[in-house]
C-alpha cells in the first residue's frame, strides 16, 4: 500500500472512530441513598408583577447577578429588571446591528460563566454575546455529519451525532467553553416510539462554545427505561452540573435522581416520587403521533419537570406536575441526598434561580391582562 | 380523502400567496425608528374555539396608520409553518388601513394551540405580537 493511502486509510479510521461515541452512563455502579429529613411542608408564596414592557408575550425569565431578565422569544430583547420587578434596561432585539440578533425566534438561551450570552434560533443558527451585549461570535450547531440520511436508515448508528437532536423544551447549560444540552433521536429508523432506543441512546451532547462543534454525545437511560417502554414518553433528562463536573440527572418519568461523574460513572441515586402523581403512561410505537401523544399524557399524568442544582447552598430543586385534576404542581428540595421539603407550588411552576435566599420562579404571563409575573418564596433556614 | 386534497391544495395555494407576499426590505434590518408612523389594530388576538384537525381558518386584521408618516410593514414572521399570510399593502399612508390576514392550517394539529406573528414596522415600537388560539380535536 502506497503511504499516501495508507495515511489516509488511517486518517478515515480514526475520523470514523472519533466520531462514535462510547461514553455511555453504568447504572449498575449506583447506590441509592435516599432518605426524607422533612423540615418544612409549605412555603408563602409571593408574587412580583414586571413593569410594562413592548413585548411579544412569549419568553422566559432567567436569572444573573441579582437581576431578573425577561427573554423575549420573539422580539428577542433581553428585559432587565431589578427583583421587584422595575424595569432597568432592555438590550439587543431583533435586527443585524452589533447590538442586535438576526433570528426572528430564540429557541435555547443560556447566560455564560464569563457575563456573556448565548442565543438559538431556530436553525441551529448560534450567537454570541459579550457582557456589553455586543455580538461578537456566530456559527451553527456542527453535529458531524459522515453518513447520507438513506444510510441511516438502513443502519441508524446510536453513537454517531448527526442521529440526534436538541430536547426542544429542554434547558442548555453553560459549563466552562461547553454547552451542555439533552438530545433525543427522531430519526424514523431510530426514536423513542421504539423498543430498543432506551438501551443504545445517548442523552447529552457537549458544543463547542467556541465554533459550535459537537464534541462528544454520552450518557444514557436507566435500564429501568429499557423494560418500561411506556415511561419512554417522558423519557427526557433534567438536568444540572456542579464545579466538580457532577451531573445531578433525573428523567420526566423516573422517581430517582442520579449524580454521574463526567466520565459517565453513577455514583449514587436518590429520590422520592411526588405526590399525588398519576403515573399510567402510554407510550406510542408511531413516531407521527408521539408529540400528540406527549401533550396528551402531559395533561393526564404527572412528570418532573426541572431540576436545579445550588451548590453553595447544596439545595437541589425539582419540579413535577402531577395530572389531571390536581390544582397544583410539586417542588421537591433535597439536601445531601435527603428530601427536606415537597411542598405545593402553582401549576406550571419552573424555576428561574435565587436572589437572597428567595427562590423566583418562571414566567406566568397573561396576554389578556398585558402582564408577567413572577412567583417567590423564602427558603427557610 | 377529497377533503384532504382541497385543504392540502388550499394550503399549497396560500404557501404561494405568502411566497409571493416579500415585504421590500430584507427580512432582518435595521429600521429608521425616528418615523411618526403609528400603528393601531382592530385587535391583536383571535380565539378559534374548538376546531377539527386538518383544516384552514383565517384570521383578519385591521390596521390603521394613525401616525403622519408611511407606515411600512418590513416583515411579517408567523412562528409556525403551518401560518402563511397575506398583507394587502406593506406601505400604508397616513390615516390609511390595511388589512393582514393569517392563515392557520391544523394539519397533525392537537389540542390546544397558540401561534404568534410578529409584525415588524417602522414606528417606534417597531415590533407587534399578533395570536391566534384554537382548541383543535
Amino acid at each position: 500500500m502506497k503511504p499516501v493511502v495508507k495515511f489516509s486509510v488511517l486518517a478515515a479510521s480514526i475520523c470514523f472512530y472519533s466520531c462514535k461515541s462510547e461514553k455511555k452512563s453504568d447504572y449498575s455502579t449506583a447506590k441509592n441513598k435516599s432518605e426524607k429529613l422533612i423540615k418544612f411542608n409549605d412555603v408563602a408564596i409571593d408574587s412580583i408583577q414586571l413593569d410594562s414592557i413592548n413585548t411579544s408575550y412569549v419568553g422566559e425569565i432567567y436569572i444573573k447577578d441579582n437581576s431578573l431578565y425577561f427573554l423575549d422569544s420573539r422580539f428577542c430583547f433581553l428585559h432587565e429588571f431589578q427583583k421587584d420587578g422595575s424595569i432597568v434596561h432592555s438590550y439587543i432585539g431583533q435586527g443585524s446591528g452589533k447590538n442586535e440578533l438576526p433570528v426572528k425566534n430564540v429557541t435555547f438561551f443560556s447566560f455564560l460563566p464569563n457575563g456573556g450570552s448565548f442565543f438559538m434560533g431556530t436553525g441551529y443558527d448560534c450567537y454570541i454575546f459579550n457582557e456589553k451585549f455586543e455580538r461578537i461570535n456566530d456559527y451553527a450547531v456542527n453535529w458531524r455529519p459522515t453518513h447520507t440520511y438513506e444510510e441511516l436508515l438502513d443502519k441508524p448508528d446510536p453513537s454517531l451525532p448527526e442521529m440526534y437532536s436538541l430536547v426542544y423544551g429542554g434547558k442548555v447549560r453553560a459549563h466552562g467553553d461547553d454547552l451542555i444540552f439533552p438530545i433525543v433521536s427522531q430519526h424514523q429508523a431510530y426514536n423513542p416510539t421504539m423498543k430498543t432506543y432506551a438501551a443504545e441512546a445517548r442523552i447529552f451532547a457537549s458544543m463547542s462554545l467556541k465554533n459550535g462543534y459537537i464534541k462528544d454525545i454520552y450518557g444514557g437511560f436507566p435500564p429501568f427505561f429499557s423494560k418500561n417502554f411506556d415511561f419512554m414518553v417522558f423519557g427526557f433528562p433534567i438536568f444540572d452540573i456542579d464545579q466538580k463536573n457532577n451531573y445531578k440527572v433525573s428523567f420526566g418519568a423516573d422517581s430517582l435522581i442520579y449524580e454521574i461523574d463526567d466520565n459517565m460513572n453513577v455514583k449514587k441515586s436518590f429520590g422520592f416520587q411526588g405526590r399525588n402523581m398519576k403515573t399510567e403512561f402510554k407510550n406510542t410505537s408511531d413516531m407521527e403521533l408521539f408529540n400528540s401523544n406527549y401533550h396528551e399524557q402531559s395533561k393526564l399524568n404527572g412528570h418532573y419537570t426541572f431540576l436545579e442544582f445550588f451548590e453553595n447552598k447544596d439545595l437541589l430543586f425539582r419540579g413535577y406536575s402531577k395530572g389531571i385534576g390536581e390544582a397544583s404542581d410539586g417542588l421537591q428540595i433535597y439536601k445531601d441526598n435527603a428530601l427536606i421539603a415537597d411542598i405545593d407550588v402553582p401549576r406550571g411552576f419552573r424555576m428561574s434561580g435565587i436572589i437572597d435566599n428567595e427562590v423566583y420562579s418562571n414566567a406566568f404571563i397573561d396576554q389578556s391582562k398585558n402582564t408577567i409575573k413572577i412567583y417567590k418564596f423564602k427558603l427557610t433556614n | 380523502m377529497k377533503f384532504l386534497v382541497l385543504v392540502v391544495a388550499t394550503f399549497f395555494l396560500f404557501s404561494c400567496v405568502q411566497n409571493s407576499q416579500k415585504p421590500e426590505a430584507d427580512a432582518i434590518q435595521n429600521i429608521n425608528t425616528q418615523s411618526n408612523a403609528e400603528i393601531q389594530f382592530d385587535k391583536e388576538k383571535v380565539d378559534f374555539g374548538i376546531i377539527p384537525q386538518d383544516t384552514l381558518v383565517t384570521a383578519l386584521y385591521q390596521i390603521k396608520n394613525t401616525g403622519s408618516d408611511t407606515l411600512k410593514i418590513t416583515d411579517i414572521q408567523p412562528d409556525c409553518s403551518c401560518t402563511s399570510f397575506y398583507v394587502s399593502k406593506f406601505k400604508i399612508a397616513p390615516n390609511d388601513t390595511a388589512l393582514v390576514q393569517l392563515n392557520i392550517n391544523t394539519f397533525h394539529k392537537h389540542g390546544n394551540i397558540e401561534q404568534y406573528t410578529v409584525l415588524v414596522t417602522n414606528t417606534k415600537k417597531k415590533f407587534y405580537s399578533l395570536k391566534n388560539t384554537a382548541i383543535v380535536n
